[in-house]
Parts: C-alpha cells; structure tokens; sequence
C-alpha cells in the first residue's frame, strides 16, 4: 500500500467511528464538501470587489463594514469570522498571510491555495513582503508602504484591489474576470484588460 | 498572463453563469478524496458544537508548527525537480512542495483533537484501522449462491441467529457488505444497570472480528422444520460471517 492509500485508510476510519458515535452525518459530509468543491471559490469575491469597483456606495459599506457588505451577495461567512477589507492604492500594497498556519475568507476565496498554506510563504510574506511580491512578478513603487495582514480564527483579510486603468464604464460583470484570487491576497495586482484570456 | 508553476493562476469565465463556481484552474480543491474527507470531518463536527474553531486552530496549527507528526500521516517529501521545472520560480515551487503536506498535518491536528477530547481515542482509531484493513484484504468469504450452514454454537448476545436455524443449511441469497459488530449489544437496549450477574452462562466465546461481513441466508421452511413444513416457504436472515461456515 502507498502512503496515500494509508492514509484515506485512516480518514475512512475516523469517519466510520464518528459516523457510528452519532458525532458526524453522512449528508453534512456530502454537503460540506459539495459546498467547498463547487460554490465556494474566488468568484465570489470577484463579484464583491468588481461590485465595489463599480458602486461608490457599496465601496463605502465593504470598507467600513465589510462582513455584513459581504452577505449583501449572499456570502456568509463559513465559520462566523469577522471580515477585514484593506484597500490597494499608488501608495499602500497588503498582503495577506496567515503566519500560523492557514486561515483564509473561505466565503469569498474558497480554499486557499496550496502556496498559502507553505512554510516559505508564511515565513517570507511576514519578513520580505517585497520579496514575495517580486516573487509572483508584482511591481509595486519605491515608495509605497507594504501593509502585511496576519489572518486568524476571528479576522480574515480581503484584498480590494486597485482598479485596472482602462476600465471606466466597463459593467461589473465585464470587471469580474479582471479580480483574480491572488490579487485579493494581495501578491498580485487586479489583470488589466488586455490580459484576459477569453 | 502570470503563471504560478505553469498553470494560469486563475480563469473566471467572462460571464458568470448561474451560480458560481470556483473558478480555479490550479485543480481541483481537495487533490485526493481523503483530503475533502479530512477537511468535512472538522467542518461538520464544528458546525455541532463539539468545539469552536479557535480551539481547532489551536490543533491544527500544532501540528502545522510542529515536526512531531503521526507516524501514520507521513508529510511528502517536495518533489525532485525535473526538466519542466527549470524554469519556474523557486520560492513559488517550494511553497507548493510544502503546502502538499497541508492535509496530513489537518489530519493529525483532528487525530489529537478526537483523542483529547474523548471522542475516539488513539486505541480506538488504530483497531478500526486494523479491522477494516482486515476485511478488505480478506474479501467476502462467500458469494450469492454458495451453500453454507449456520453454526450450532452458544452465540454472543445479541447475534440475531434464532435457535432453530442453528445447524441449518442454507444458501446465501446476497453479501451485504462488510458492518461493525456491535460488540457492545451483548447488553441489549436496556443499559444502564449492573449486567456483572446477568447471564446465567459463560459466554466463553472467542472474541469475533470487530467488522464482518453480513449475508443474508436463505432457509428453507422444510430445511429448518422438516418434511411436513410448506415446501413453498423459506426464511431469510441476515447472519454474521462468523456464525457460518461452507457447506
């Protein structure tokens, strides 16, 4: 047997012995990882922030009261976190990690990525934000300030990203394909028009 | 357009249609079924209140921080570079070897939180693990069809094999897959009270595996009660493995 095989082993055990102990149901499983493989993912935050790019007064709302914004399209959070969005502009850059280990706003990311979760990214994000940044090509000032956000159990961070230049008057669904996930983490800008693949 | 380790890093459809997806080519979100399961399991058991989420954070960042890891959930090691490799970043390539061994810590995180917190200790876990492997490697011991003969023996507790089919042949109508003995039921369902003197005999029975398959064993009425019984009639149980033999 590979490792892999002993390890579905050992969930499928711990499974049946809580499924027996009454402590998990089948169906939540099923439902659960429904939910997690098909309707949560960066979509949804895409929606959040071409929403905001596009509605004054929904920026407004998302920035001061970002959890409740949020469920305004329907994303409730996962876990009963409070929601944090930090804004990009010319002059502050954030960047999210979590330096712990993996917290992450599933309602509108989904699941992070599996560099998120690495010790390199945790580590360097904290100590060389600019590294990383030059890792995943991002040019950002001499001057601007690198915000760095530690998520946790109680607070995930959103990225608002800058808006893309050329994209005055575009409609919120034609601004969605331009938000990326890793813009909303912050180790990358928002795609600028010409870089979408139709 | 960016790439992270050769694949675009994410294609949101220019129109969104219906309700959303996740939208991410990277691949799928769990990478083998036992992640997805690893992950539903904390999930669920979260949303019944069988602890808050900073506490579980508190596990699974143990275990993320920590060398100390099961024996059972071995981290992979990063891959070795190959030739498509050469070119990608190597900061980002690191972070993915790492990130792979992400589900194996979560799994050791809820290990040590079931154990901890009572609700399958490691012992538990272990011999469900053996048992299963048991089963698994073994197969069913019949097929439908085979003929097979109830035990005439003093049986466990609670074992569903009346007295007037044991010794019986019968033919086994279907497996019915491989189930959790219920090792406990010799107690019946009035616990609560002193069972120490409650059987009049010693059930001086070796202890059965703890997951068997069940069949269900069909009976003929004239088998079990003799000639005069209606031939047209048969009775089908559905028997533990260990309470048959071939025949």
């Amino acid at each position: 047997m590979t490792s892999n095989d002993d390890v579905a082993l050992r969930v499928r055990a711990l499974e049946s012995l809580l499924l027996e102990k009454g402590l998990v149901e089948a169906p939540a499983i099923d439902e659960i990882i429904d939910l997690f493989e098909n309707r949560l993912g960066p979509q949804n935050g895409a929606r959040v922030i071409a929403r905001a790019w596009s509605d004054p007064a929904f920026k407004a709302r998302l920035l001061s009261n970002p959890t409740d914004a949020i469920v305004e399209l329907g994303f409730e959070a996962v876990q009963g976190e409070d929601m944090v969005v930090v804004e990009n502009t010319s002059r502050v850059h954030n960047i999210v990690v979590c330096t712990l280990c993996s917290c992450f706003p599933w309602a509108t990311l989904g699941l992070p990525p599996v560099w998120y979760k690495s010790a390199p990214y945790r580590a360097r994000a904290a100590s060389d934000p600019r590294g990383v940044l030059a890792e995943f090509g991002t040019e950002i000032g001499q001057e601007a300030e690198v915000r760095v956000w530690d998520s946790n159990a109680e607070l995930r961070y959103m990225v608002l990203p800058e808006k893309p230049a050329g994209t005055d008057g575009m409609s919120e669904d034609d601004l969605m394909p331009l938000v990326t996930r890793d813009s909303m983490i912050g180790v990358t800008k928002a795609l600028d028009v010409g870089e979408v693949t139709p | 357009m960016r790439k992270l380790l050769g694949v675009p890093d994410l294609k949101v459809p220019a129109r969104q249609g219906g309700a959303a997806q996740p939208g991410d080519v990277q691949g799928p979100v769990f990478h083998e079924p036992w992640q997805a399961h690893a992950f539903a399991i904390v999930m669920n058991l979260y949303q019944t209140g069988q602890y808050t989420w900073p506490d579980w954070d508190d596990y699974l960042g143990h275990e993320i921080q920590s060398p100390d890891h099961f024996s059972g959930s071995a981290p992979q090691e990063p891959a070795p570079d190959d030739d498509d490799l050469t070119n990608y970043n190597k900061f980002l390539a690191a972070c993915e070897a790492d990130g792979e061994n992400y589900y194996h810590y979560w799994l050791a995180g809820l290990e040590k939180m079931l154990h901890v917190k009572g609700m399958v200790s490691n012992a538990e876990l272990e011999a469900r693990i053996a048992a299963i492997a048991k089963v698994e490697a073994n197969g069913p011991r019949f097929q439908t069809g085979d003929r097979v003969k109830a035990l005439d023996i003093e049986l466990q507790g609670h074992s569903h094999l009346p007295n007037y089919i044991r010794g019986t042949l019968g033919t086994v109508e279907s497996d019915r897959g491989a189930k959790v003995f219920p090792d406990n039921h010799d107690h019946g369902h009035d616990g609560g009270h002193d069972h120490s003197h409650d059987h009049g005999h010693d059930h001086a029975h070796e202890k059965t595996d703890a997951l068997q398959h069940v069949y269900t064993v069909r009976f003929q009425a004239t088998d079990i009660w003799g000639a005069d019984a209606d031939a047209r009639q048969s009775l089908n149980f559905s028997l533990w493995d260990y309470q048959l033999e071939a025949a």
